[in-house]
């Protein structure tokens, strides 16, 4: 859906169903049903989805917190957490990815169970399924000139771990200044330009709505006092739903925060920690102003890829390599370098987050209307470990994630922090998953 | 051999009153080399009595690739990580005239894999001699012969504690995952833990290991033997108090550990001798040992040579060499040279069923399942010769 | 009108039954003449089950079902009666409008429309009132499970004409149709509406198109299909020979099996299995597979046992006859001799398995995560198997004997439980309860077979209404012996057909329609007939009060039972 919510002619075209006719501006009124009036400004701020990755997971002994529940510690790998995004942060750990007797493809499996609920039977596939982060596409993406944006800041990264289905992952842009084009450039039309039209979906939503209410003083009649009640519940019930349609019919607020920011300049193309860390800070900014440009509501950021291949200056074998080769430290119990290495990666999350963080936007920040997964692909990366893969929840999501939290299972299947997501991002979903992965449990300690 | 048969059978008798058929079965959760870690416990790399100087250091691609023929700027090409595609790719030709070492080792010097000098080890005493092998077991048993052990026992990743060395944990994750399932079946007619005819097997399972919520392997599950000779033996043994061992050195045949299907898939050991104990929770855990071509333990290596020199550092012609220094058995009739080396294998297994080929019974005896083997092994044991 | 007049004489010619509690109950006989022909008389929310099997049986299997649904209710026993008190809340509504626009976007896919429309529009790229009130007329009418309003189908079609239009898309318009359709209450609930027949026993008789849902939902729970419907229009459905044409039809359909399915998994309240959990340091062979095929087992095997075999209902608590999976066989210990996925499977004679109660769904749904519960279970067995509710327990019990330093003594749950027998306030239920449960303690919390409890032999002999019994094939037998077992399901089947319990003035129908059971052999199928022949079962009464769900009721997810489990 690439029609914007800033050029009212134009959306009204194709939304509807992808047709050539243009949608002539006096119908809309049949649309809004004698509601036209309702169009005034302050409808609530979306829920923005984000999906971070970064390759080879964490050191095993670095970044579990040892509280379990509220105010839990910060280990050293989550540093980045200290400074209050903590409280905005719900970190899982115990959470497993059930085989069924599939293979384990090292360094795909458990990433693609984490984004699809299944452990896909060929490697670098997804069995055809859709990554769960469409699904959220499709629940909140609307109405934005991107339906999701994919980046990574690792050179030749470009596919990234978001697929619609039939394997066919989506384009990561891996230069900063080619995300810059694709946000900023040509077609980019600044939300504060006050050239706003309402969203026709909404409005044809509003229609169906109305059929159906037109049937209820039939209805009412027909039923006695014993059901009444219940069938007075069922229209309120639709009452607050249209409710919550003239809320996204109202102009909404200036994009306050949207500031369109410079075209960043590209460093050669390289997979050292420097280049990678430079692109991870301009691409943040960049994502950071999509969101609140409203060009975009979904992000899926690879940091890394799954067998990461960034490296320190000077350095022979690359992280991945490292993780395999390198033995562990006697004294310190875990691989000093392959560990400095996570620390980065995540470290590049914790960046991401902070740039949404420092966004301020209606009562908070950018990232209090946002959810964030940070995920990663293994639990061990020297052993391909598919077990305890690190995966963290940050964002208020607009009220309705209650982070903060240290949430440690025996072994559940990781699908019930997919699922959770879900939810909190607001697609309406009630299970996740196959097999031993199915799942109708979301974590609910999380849920506000 | 006899004699000791014979009195460990005198010494059970009083206690065999119960005199009906048991049957005993199930699937391997560990196999991995029996290595003993002479360093600090949880230490891995750090040095101990196995190997004084620590984990052999790995030679460094530098020296590795140098050949008469690659310039130095070449080298230092491949030397920056950014070009590491690169480096995979030409790693493996280092032959004096561009051929791939992996495949033929002696084109290449050996530049030396430091042996274990430690005086223990575990495995047995397969020729029954004390004063071959030079290592006792940490118990004190003299002329255990596992040269194997001392070839390759100071690489990193294999040491570490019993179920504890890198290696162990990831080999033994992919069999867990699936990759291969190895069966055992027990039978007798006695006291089963009292029983000096026992029946042992080794088989190949057509199902998947299952995994319990804690990720090790569940308990109780069927699996299905594979028909396929080449991993599958029955060797007679007897039970002393709950202890499980061969009665006569016998050719024992059973699926090898591996990371992936194109590494040989036969362990074949001669003059194999087997020692489990059987656990109060109904496990088995224990030791299976004998002379091993030498030739398969390195193409095993070999056939992953990226992963080994890549990942582990380790220059595979010298690991060639190392095998073929302490190769200890079996000499080839025209050069004189051993074919064979000793070894052991550390084996855990949990309680499971363990049904024909068909699924339709429970194997109680163990028998020969010959039928044709199935494809997917076909093309596992398709690896070249080198 | 007259002949559905005719027809209703003819249906109570055939009941005797049904008069015979006709004068009654007066009171329910004022409330029930009040409901005038056409006035709604129940509102029953679908079931998930349900949305979705009729959702498949409208647009097609394929089509994907994906959202959350509300929690379902469960009253007296069963969440077919909590759905005639169930509403529809905000949250609720969101998720049926996405489930709805969902559906409608698959069933109007380009793909698809070969199969779905009976009319080609003239145009695909603009308004067809012609095509889209054919469409909208079809489908309509097995949505709503009864033709369309002229006034309820003409905003529909005028809503696909407008969005048609300003799409220039024709299906686009139809879309919203189908959107609409299956938002609307007529869909989600099972609306009931009185028919013009005469009262039956005290009760209102509901009209056709009711009677049509209640036979199609209670016999495949599923929405009633075109002949069943058009059995409605006529007024065939009224008349008893047409009746029975239906009920032939139905029950000699394989689906009869999926109607069966659908009643035990709510008896037997199986939907626990959405929430269970277990401790995996204790249980590791535990896992959300084993839980989905555990339930399916249990279906399994009383669709075998009664539907299949056409066996008496009281083996379901002595058969040995299951189904196993590779899983379940871990978890019973037992060879799993088959390649298929599901086989059938006998357990040996000296397993001490026998029976519904011997497998993992009770053993483990009416568990604790980490230990198993005798009272938990004895509650379940009571209320499930035998209609027998347990009041909860007082608020101030003093749980010292059997948790703290006393519990750390006493080394099994019987020794521990014994201390209510001290209490009389506790023991005047826990004696009914615990000795059931304690017959089944060599089961653990998964369903595992045992025979020690922290080094201590358990022992499994028990004692109820004075008989002395040892273990679960003990116990088995004296459930089988039990008439009040086949009279329980009885009442449930009558109870979850009509959406209200039988009990008061429906008390005698149940208790007649008992004795047909227990005559019949305690066949189900032939049961079933009967039971869908009998005129009391298309009959609605009136709660004097709004139904809401309320402290009365429990929410599915929960355990049935409130009592607290003293060995904690």
């Amino acid at each position: 859906m690439r029609s914007s919510r800033f050029n009212r002619r134009s959306i009204l075209r194709g939304v509807l169903g992808g047709a050539t006719v243009g949608m002539g501006l006096p119908l809309l009124d049949l649309f809004l049903d004698g509601n036209g009036a309702a169009l005034a400004s302050g409808a609530p701020l979306p829920t923005r989805f984000a999906s971070f990755f970064w390759g080879l997971g964490l050191t095993p002994t670095r970044w579990e917190p040892k509280k379990v529940g509220f105010d839990y510690d910060i280990p050293p790998q989550l540093a980045f957490l200290e400074g209050g995004l903590n409280k905005k942060t719900s970190v899982f750990t115990g959470f497993t990815v059930g085989l069924d007797g599939r293979p384990s493809h090292p360094h795909w499996t458990g990433m693609a169970a984490i984004m699809t609920g299944q452990c896909p039977v060929k490697d670098k596939s997804f069995d055809r399924l859709n990554s769960f982060d469409t699904v959220i596409s499709d629940a909140v993406g609307g109405g934005t000139r991107f339906r999701s944006i994919e980046a990574t800041p690792f050179r030749g990264a470009t596919s990234s771990y978001s697929s619609r289905g039939e394997d066919a992952f989506k384009m990561a842009d891996d230069s900063p200044l080619a995300l810059y084009t694709r946000l900023f450039g040509q077609g980019f039309h600044d939300p504060n330009s006050g050239d706003w039209a309402p969203d026709p979906r909404v409005l044809v939503k509003k229609s169906v709505l109305s059929t159906v209410k037109e049937q209820r003083d039939v209805l009412w009649q027909q039923t006695g006092a014993s059901d009444r009640a219940r069938l007075e519940q069922y229209y309120t019930s639709v009452r607050e739903l249209e409710q919550k349609l003239d809320a996204e019919l109202r102009q909404p607020a200036p994009a306050q925060a949207c500031r369109v920011p410079e075209a960043p300049v590209d460093l050669p193309r390289k997979g050292d920690v420097p280049t990678v860390a430079y692109n991870n800070k301009h691409m943040c900014e960049l994502i950071a102003m999509a969101l609140a440009c409203n060009q975009t509501n979904v992000v899926n950021y690879v940091f890394t890829p799954a067998t990461s291949e960034m490296y320190r200056p000077g350095d022979t074998p690359v992280y991945h390599a490292h993780t395999h080769e390198e033995p562990i430290d006697g004294k310190l119990g875990y691989q000093p370098i392959s560990s400095e290495l996570a620390d980065i990666s995540v470290g590049g999350f914790g960046h991401f987050l902070k740039t949404l963080d420092n966004i301020k936007e209606g009562d908070g920040t950018l990232l209090d209307h946002a959810l964030v997964l940070g995920y990663s692909d293994t639990g061990w990366a020297k052993i391909h470990s598919i077990d305890n893969i690190p995966m963290l929840l940050v964002g208020g999501a607009n009220g309705r994630h209650k982070g903060g939290q240290h949430i440690k299972v025996g072994a559940d299947p990781v699908t019930r922090v997919s699922l959770t997501a879900q939810q909190l991002a607001g697609v309406p979903v009630g299970s996740f998953g196959t097999g031993s992965m199915a799942t109708s449990k979301p974590i609910t300690e999380v849920m506000a | 051999m006899r004699t000791l048969a014979l009195a460990a059978m005198a010494v059970i008798l009083p206690t065999a009153a119960t005199a009906e058929p048991w049957s005993r079965a199930y699937v391997v959760d560990w196999m991995e080399p029996a290595f003993f870690h002479g360093g600090p416990k949880d230490e891995n790399p750090a040095p101990g009595t196995d190997c004084p100087k620590g984990t052999a250091p790995p030679h460094g691609w530098k020296k590795v690739l140098k050949t008469r023929w690659r310039k130095d700027a070449d080298i230092a090409y491949y030397m920056d990580a950014e070009n590491r595609p690169d480096l995979q790719r030409v790693l493996r030709f280092r032959g004096p005239n561009y051929e791939n070492v992996w495949e033929q080792p002696t084109l290449a010097p050996d530049l030396g894999l430091p042996p274990v000098t430690g005086k223990i080890a575990y495995g047995f005493n397969l020729d029954d001699n004390v004063k071959t092998g030079g290592f006792s077991t940490p118990e004190g048993v003299p002329g255990i012969d596992n040269g194997y052990y001392r070839a390759g026992g100071c690489w990193a990743s294999y040491r570490g504690q019993p179920y504890k060395s890198q290696r162990g944990v990831g080999i033994n994750g992919y069999m867990r995952d699936g990759l291969y399932t190895v069966l055992i079946v027990m039978s007798g007619n006695k006291d089963p833990m009292n029983d000096d005819d026992v029946t042992f097997a080794f088989y190949q399972a057509q199902e998947r290991i299952m995994k319990d919520a804690l990720g090790q392997v569940a308990r109780d599950v069927s699996f299905s033997v594979r028909p396929d000779l080449r991993t599958q033996s029955i060797v007679k043994a007897k039970i002393v108090d709950g202890v499980v061992e061969t009665r006569a050195p016998a050719e024992i045949r059973f699926r090898d550990e591996a990371w992936n299907l194109r590494m040989p898939d036969q362990v074949q050991l001669i003059g194999g001798r087997l020692r489990f104990q059987m656990k109060p929770e109904g496990g088995l855990e224990g030791y299976v040992g004998g002379y091993r071509d030498w030739k398969v333990i390195y193409r095993k290596q070999a056939v992953n040579g990226r992963d080994g020199e890549m990942n582990q550092g380790i220059d595979m012609p010298s690991f060639y060499y190392a095998l073929e220094r302490h190769a200890d058995a079996d000499p080839d009739p025209k050069t004189g040279k051993n074919r064979r080396i000793s070894m052991a294998y550390r084996l855990r297994a949990v309680p499971a069923f363990v049904l024909t080929p068909d699924s339709k019974e429970v194997v109680s005896v163990p028998r020969v399942f010959d039928g044709k083997p199935a494809s997917q092994l076909a093309a596992a044991t398709a690896t070249p010769a080198q | 009108m007259s002949m559905r007049a005719l027809a209703l004489c003819g249906v109570f010619a055939v009941a005797p039954l049904a008069l015979a509690g006709c004068a009654s109950d007066t009171s329910l006989q004022a409330n029930a003449s009040a409901a005038k022909p056409g006035e709604v008389v129940g509102m029953r929310r679908l079931t998930a089950a349900q949305y979705r099997q009729s959702v498949a049986d409208i647009f097609g299997a394929d089509i994907k079902v994906q959202g959350r649904f509300e929690p379902e209710v469960r009253r007296e026993g069963l969440l077919a009666v909590g759905a005639a008190g169930a509403a529809v809340s905000a949250a609720g509504m969101e998720q049926y409008y996405a489930m709805a626009a969902s559906i409608a976007e698959q069933a109007t896919a380009e793909g698809r429309r070969a199969k779905l429309m009976p009319c080609q529009p003239a145009s695909a790229k603009a308004a067809d009132d012609v095509c889209a009130t054919q469409t909208l007329q079809k489908y309509g009418r097995l949505l709503y499970r009864r033709p369309l309003l002229p006034n309820e189908l003409a905003a529909r079609v005028k809503l696909a004409h407008a969005v048609s239009t300003q799409s220039g898309d024709f299906y686009a318009g139809l879309r919203e149709g189908f959107t609409s359709l299956l938002t609307a209450p007529d869909f989600l609930f099972r609306i009931e509406r009185a028919g013009s027949g005469r009262p039956v026993d005290g009760a209102m008789p509901v009209d056709a198109y009711a009677r049509a849902s209640r036979l199609s939902y209670m016999l495949w729970n599923t929405t009633p299909d075109d002949q069943l419907l058009r059995a409605a229009e006529t007024g065939d459905l009224l008349t008893p020979a047409g009746l029975q044409a239906q009920i032939d039809r139905l029950t000699a359909s394989p689906r009869l099996e999926e109607g069966v399915e659908a009643f035990f998994d709510d008896m037997l309240q199986l939907e626990l299995f959405d929430h269970q959990s277990k401790d995996p340091a204790h249980f590791p062979k535990y896992s959300q597979v084993v839980a989905t095929q555990a339930r399916e087992q249990t279906l399994r095997t009383v669709v075998d046992l009664l539907v299949r075999r056409n066996g008496d209902y009281r083996d379901i608590f002595t058969s040995r006859d299951t189904f196993m999976t590779r899983g379940l066989a871990m978890v019973y210990k037992v060879p799993y001799a088959s390649k298929a996925d599901w086989a059938p499977y006998t357990f040996p004679a000296g397993s001490g398995r026998s029976g519904l109660l011997t497998q993992i769904s009770f053993l483990s749904l009416f568990s604790h995560p980490a230990r198993s519960s005798p009272t938990k279970r004895g509650v379940a067995l009571n209320e499930i198997f035998l209609c027998e509710v347990t009041p909860a327990p007082p608020g101030d019990v003093d749980f010292s004997q059997v948790n703290g330093d006393a519990a750390t003594v006493k080394k099994t749950v019987r020794l521990r439980l014994e201390a209510h027998a001290t209490d009389e306030t506790c023991a005047s239920c826990h004696s009914m309860v615990d000795p059931p449960g304690l017959a089944l303690e060599r089961f653990d919390s998964l369903g595992e077979y045992r025979e020690f409890e922290n080094g201590e032999r358990i022992d499994v002999k028990a004692e109820m209404d004075g008989q002395i019994f040892e273990g679960a094939a003990g116990l088995g037998m004296l459930l089988h012996e039990n008439p009040r077992a086949p009279a329980c399901l009885v009442r449930n089947l009558f109870a979850s057909g009509a959406g209200r319990p039988a009990v008061g003035p429906d008390k005698p129908t149940a208790q007649a329609l008992a004795k047909t059971f227990t005559e019949g052999g305690y066949r189900l199928p032939a049961f079933l007939k009967q039971l869908a022949a009998n005129p009391a079962l298309y009959t609605a009464r009136l709660a004097p009060a709004p139904a809401l769900p309320g402290a009365t009721t429990k929410v599915a997810a929960r355990s049935p039972s409130s009592l607290k489990e003293t060995g904690r």
